[in-house]
């Protein structure tokens, strides 16, 4: 993985967000727990500091103690099927384990549908262990596309969200800052949006391994000037890298697309393993997914353009759009092949990917390799059977 | 072949349910013939090209069957989106099988009440049209009234049947009443109708007797069916279930209307779902009423990689415990055949009971 100079900022960023999350109840603000593609533009506009079980997870996973926590709430009665995430997330707060020993308790619970049905499910746990309000934004799968009725299907929850909102926290909605928050996140977005393009560069300066780590403050802190200074700097470093003709993988030959989520755990194996090999993620499904929440907030559909944008993320999209995602990003990125992660925690990312493959080579001529894991749970990874499979087909380049 | 016979038989187009919850008056009020897969006992080889071992097997075996051929006589797809499975698995069905329409009908997840309404409204309504398209029939008020009055037949002879059970358990073995109930998922409805009406009749009419161990079902369908034989030769009577291909279905009743508020009593009413998201329903409470009256055990019926019931087990065990009722779980796949372990697991809990 690559050090930039940004990689310091970002850890004390995290760290003091962190630090808040855990003193909030000690300073009187309300925390609410909520999902990666939740809504969160209104909690910050509400002062309401929101805490991500889906950060937290991978930090687990990243620092090892995912297995133990899994194991936790499978004695607890957690099925070994279930999302890993969702295992981690009910072990650490069964342990108040993990890096920060547990996350800060939850005084709402927010989900969006926009990713899965499991989040509606594993917030229920919560919502019952906790008896705090849980809050349900259904943003449907979109299988005709993006539908007018689908748009104002969310425009109208965001509309209740809001009445939510100033009923838990007994206080007006602050549309003036919500409206400066919409800014910054859009910022931030769009910021994302670019720093993930030097990817396209020839060699590029940033692999998907940096981008999983940088990901980080779009998810949680998207909203807020730290984040939008935060992704200025790094694109800038990002842009002075590439002046110098910086490759992120040292001497790159093989150009690649990572889909699916990361498998946190084996992030540095995985690094080290295709840059030895001279391969280079130069985009991912996964990261670009945050680019999408961008809506175009300077006008009177403020609402509607955000709709759309939390409508947008690709494991919200029908299979066509998928493929068509993907030869477009071949294109883009002058991909020499797709790696699709089937992850066995995530069904709706990755049921279908087999077909999805085959058709995507089809079309372009461009080779897929399916790997079998799971990001969270690393009793799932053998490193045995995934060597043996990512060198053949590795080897299919230097052919 | 039950369902191509049946297409024969009525010349109506197959509509087929996938796998729960739409509500069938509206197919049968556009004169077509509703048939519901949902899972089957069978071994899984095909569908393995397309879906990893990590989906449920009743999505597997629906891919399966429709990939052997089995749904050739199915004119028309609808699918719901009761979990991330069946919503894959319908983008599935449209690059597999293109010819044949795919209709989603998208349960909402909504908190406000008044929204989830309008979104079935809608939803509705635009299935309403593609099923009109397909089977180039109009939807009239009067042919729902008629229709409503058929499902309200097969309704209350179901629920009669399940009341016979409960008020005399030995009248009939588990496997028999879920095969009963089975054969309603493809069979024309008025030719299942005449078939179920005598045989509830009869079975109402023999002399009630006690019996020990008593088991309350639940989970999503009781599949493998075979499975059900276990419970028969041990001698652990099935005396109601909470399935979601049994009461969680039959308790909605018919169809009030094709209005926001009928669409959304219908989806929303009856017992509480694993599938569905609803502040209103607590399913543990309802667990632990219904095992209470039926003083009996509870079994949870569970299929490997269902997350909305595995999400919930964990509690609702601890909970029906804590409450005193004798509560077991196991996990099946479809596709199994032997259950030596489960039933040696069955015996012990049938010991505690
Ligand atoms: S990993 Fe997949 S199933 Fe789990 S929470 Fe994320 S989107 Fe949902
Ligand atoms: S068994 Fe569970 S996971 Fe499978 S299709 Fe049914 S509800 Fe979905």
């Amino acid at each position: 993985m690559t050090k930039f100079r940004v990689s310091e900022t970002m850890k004390e960023m995290m760290a003091s967000y962190y630090l808040e999350a855990k003193n909030a109840a000690y300073n009187n603000i309300p925390v609410a727990w909520i999902t990666s593609g939740g809504p969160v533009e209104f909690l910050h506009a509400m002062g309401v500091i929101p805490v991500y079980p889906e950060n937290y997870a991978p930090m687990c996973s990243i620092t090892r103690v995912s297995k133990d926590l899994i194991e936790v709430s499978e004695a607890a009665g957690y099925s070994s099927d279930l999302c890993s995430y969702a295992r981690t997330d009910i072990g650490a707060d069964m342990t108040q384990g993990g890096p920060i020993m547990g996350l800060p308790k939850p005084d709402m619970l927010i989900v969006g549908t926009n990713i899965c049905h499991t989040v509606v499910k594993w917030f229920d746990v919560h919502a019952r262990k906790y008896n705090v309000p849980l809050f349900i934004i259904d943003m449907p799968y979109l299988h005709d596309g993006m539908t007018k009725e689908a748009i104002n299907y969310v425009v109208k929850q965001f509309e209740s969200f809001k009445v939510f909102l100033s009923g838990v926290l007994k206080k007006r909605f602050d549309e003036e800052k919500f409206r400066e928050t919409l800014f910054l996140a859009a910022q931030v977005s769009g910021l994302w949006e670019k720093v993930l393009a030097m990817g396209k560069k020839k060699p590029s300066p940033i692999n998907s391994f940096d981008t999983f780590i940088h990901l980080a403050p779009i998810v949680t802190l998207r909203g807020t000037q730290r984040a939008v200074d935060y992704y200025t700097q790094f694109y800038d470093e990002l842009v002075e890298l590439n002046t110098q003709g910086f490759g992120s993988v040292p001497d790159e030959k093989i150009r690649l697309l990572w889909d699916n989520l990361p498998i946190w755990y084996k992030i540095k194996y995985l690094s080290e393993f295709f840059a030895k090999h001279k391969a280079a993620f130069v985009v991912s499904t996964y990261t670009n997914s945050w680019a999408a929440i961008q809506g175009d907030i300077d006008t009177d559909h403020a609402l509607e353009e955000l709709a759309r944008a939390y409508l947008s993320p690709y494991i919200n999209r029908d299979f066509k759009y998928r493929i068509e995602y993907l030869v477009k990003l071949i294109e883009e990125f002058s991909l020499d092949g797709i790696v699709f992660h089937s992850d066995r925690s995530c069904k709706p990312y990755s049921l279908g990917q087999y077909m999805i493959k085959e058709e995507v080579t089809k079309r372009t001529g461009k080779p897929g390799l399916i790997i079998e894991a799971d990001m969270n749970d690393p009793r799932v990874f053998s490193d045995a059977q995934f060597e043996t499979r990512a060198e053949a087909f590795l080897e299919g380049y230097e052919k | 072949d039950v369902v191509g016979a049946g297409k024969k038989k009525t010349g109506k187009k197959v509509i087929g349910v996938m796998p729960e919850y739409f509500p069938a008056e509206v197919i049968t009020a556009l004169d077509a013939y509703p048939v519901y897969y949902r899972g089957t006992q069978m071994p899984i080889s095909r569908a393995d090209t397309y879906l990893q071992s990590f989906s449920c097997t009743t999505t597997r075996t629906i891919l399966e069957q429709a990939l052997l051929g089995e749904m050739n006589d199915v004119d028309a797809f609808v699918f719901t989106t009761m979990c991330d499975n069946q919503q894959n698995l319908s983008e599935i069905f449209r690059k597999l099988f293109p010819s044949k329409p795919v209709i989603n009908f998208m349960i909402p997840f909504a908190s406000s009440a008044s929204l989830r309404q309008e979104h079935l409204k809608e939803q509705l309504g635009k299935a309403i049209a593609d099923l009109e398209k397909v089977t180039g029939n109009k939807f009239t008020r009067d042919n729902l009234e008629k229709s409503k009055a058929l499902h309200k037949k097969h309704i209350d002879l179901i629920n009669n049947l399940y009341a016979v059970r409960k008020n005399n358990p030995k009248v009939i073995s588990a496997y028999e009443f879920y095969s009963v109930l089975k054969a309603g998922s493809f069979l024309p409805l008025d030719e299942y109708i005449r078939m179920l009406d005598p045989v509830v009749q009869s079975l109402g009419k023999k002399p009630a007797e006690n019996v020990p161990h008593r088991i309350v079902v639940s989970g999503i369908t009781p599949e493998p069916l075979e499975l059900a034989k276990v419970f028969d030769e041990l001698e652990m009577y099935i005396v109601d279930d909470d399935l979601t291909s049994g009461t969680r279905l039959y308790s909605k009743g018919v169809l009030p209307d094709v209005d926001g508020k009928g669409v959304d009593d219908f989806v929303f009413g009856g017992s509480p779902c694993s599938t569905l998201f609803d502040q209103a329903m607590d399913r543990r409470s309802f667990l632990l009423d219904k095992a209470r009256s039926n003083k009996a055990g509870v079994v949870l019926w569970q299929i490997k990689f269902c997350e909305p019931e595995a999400f919930e087990r964990p509690d609702l065990i601890n909970y029906l415990k804590q409450n005193g009722i004798p509560v077991t779980s196991f996990e099946v796949e479809l596709q199994m055949n032997s259950f030596e372990g489960i039933k040696t697991r069955l015996q012990a809990f049938k010991e505690i009971m």
